[in-house]
């Protein structure tokens, strides 16, 4: 799991099916200090996180297990599973 | 998911039965301002998009999470075609094109912004 920041939403009407009343953010990835690390990408969320939010989110095929079920298919490789409270690196 | 623009098709008469049917689109990632990346994927086609449009790419073996790839040998595919982006913080928009136009003329084996 890794942990982001929620930088902006992302809106598509032309979608896979699967994808069919589900929010889409954009995040980007953070070191464990809060500094930026990478790219943004996008990711579906099922935390109601919201822009400015510090998340938790999976990527690859489990990115697909929040939504199963019922879903049995679901068409991401990103998805924000947690908004969180703090980090505590001891450091 | 990756961000990319549609910048071409692959065609390929000989290749695994259980691709027969597919679309194949050349996907280029783009930044938050929609500026091209030196990165591309080869990407299926679930939503049916076309050449210029900006999409969303599921790699991995989550390229296999929609009723056109599953259990199909595909990594990629291309699960979204994005209307609009709001980027917060004000630096990023990206100029989201509302139809397919031309390709990117940019060559892929050279790093624009990578």
């Amino acid at each position: 799991m890794n942990l982001g920041r929620v930088i902006g939403s992302l809106w598509a009407t032309r979608k896979d099916p699967s994808l069919e009343g589900k929010r889409m953010l954009l995040v980007q990835p953070l070191r464990a200090d809060g500094a930026p690390r990478g790219r943004p990408l996008a990711a579906l969320d099922t935390a109601d996180a919201g822009p400015g939010d510090r998340v938790l989110y999976v990527t690859s095929a489990e990115a697909a297990l929040p939504f199963r079920p019922p879903q049995e298919l679901t068409a991401t490789d990103a998805t924000i599973v947690g908004v969180v409270d703090s980090v505590d690196t001891g450091e | 998911m990756l961000l990319g623009t549609v910048i071409g098709t692959v065609w390929a008469t000989r290749k695994d039965e259980q691709l027969v049917g597919m679309t194949f689109l050349i996907v280029r990632e783009v930044d938050l301002d929609g500026q091209p990346l030196a990165n591309y994927v080869v990407a299926a086609d679930s939503v049916g998009a076309g050449v210029g449009e900006t999409v969303l790419v599921a790699q991995g073996s989550s390229g296999r999470q929609t009723a056109l790839t599953q259990g199909k040998p595909v990594d990629a595919v291309i699960m979204a075609i994005v209307d609009r982006l709001d980027v917060k913080e004000g630096t990023a928009r990206i100029e989201v094109r509302a139809e397919a136009t031309d390709p990117l003329v940019l060559p892929l084996d050279e790093p624009v912004n990578a």
